[in-house]
């Protein structure tokens, strides 16, 4: 149970910065080009915790496929 | 790796998935979709990137295939459709992260969930009933 905390923290953090990374700066000027296929930044500011939550489970099940293969026992 | 079980479990969860996501996504979710026309490419145009949405569909059972085959080495349709579960989980996940940042509706956020559960746990459960590894004695 430890580990799998720690190893959650770590995907989480490593998964929210590589996220903001790509697709809220790399990326962003591509995105701009079709701006009617996205919500306005404000919007999104609101709408912000199911970022939060969607990462949040992307990464339980990531975590939690390693833990249940048998390789982990 | 017992390929030729593997090489038929990949044709029946491709199979599955298409006419899965024909019926659920392309049919059943077809009114909800057109509530944001925007996000979706015209009908007409629609047919010119059809050789694309086999090719996902190929991607997503080849590497569900794996997974199983991987992860679940001993088959079983229960152990696998889990390990669907979990695959749904992360998909589930990236569905969350578009409602934020695309103007879907809450309707289609619902639908994909529902629908990407039931499909990959499906789809798990067939990949674990024809996926079985060599056993050492046959080998």
């Amino acid at each position: 149970m430890k580990r799998f905390v720690v190893a959650f923290l770590a995907v989480y953090i490593f998964i929210f910065f590589w996220g903001w990374l790509l697709n809220g700066v790399l990326l962003k000027d591509i995105y701009a080009q079709t701006s009617t296929l996205w919500r306005s930044q404000r919007e999104m500011m609101s709408l912000f915790h199911w970022i939060i939550i969607g990462q949040a489970l992307v990464v339980f099940a990531f975590v939690s496929m390693r833990a249940v293969s048998p390789a982990a026992a | 790796m017992n390929w030729k079980k593997f090489f038929i479990a990949f044709i029946a969860t491709f199979v599955f998935l298409f006419v899965f996501g024909f019926v659920w996504y392309g049919h059943l979710m077809h009114g909800i979709h057109n509530e944001v026309p925007v996000l979706w490419r015209p009908e007409a145009d629609f047919g010119n990137y059809f050789p694309w949405l086999i090719f996902g569909h190929i991607v997503m059972a080849f590497f569900l295939t794996l997974l199983c085959a991987k992860f679940v080495p001993g088959g079983g349709a229960g152990a696998c459709a889990g390990l669907g579960i979990l695959v749904a989980l992360v998909y589930i996940g990236n569905n969350f992260i578009i409602y934020a940042v695309q103007p879907l509706t809450t309707k289609i956020l619902g639908g994909w969930i529902v629908g990407d559960l039931i499909m990959f746990a499906i789809a798990g459960a067939i990949i674990g009933a024809i996926y079985k590894p060599i056993s050492p004695a046959t080998t």
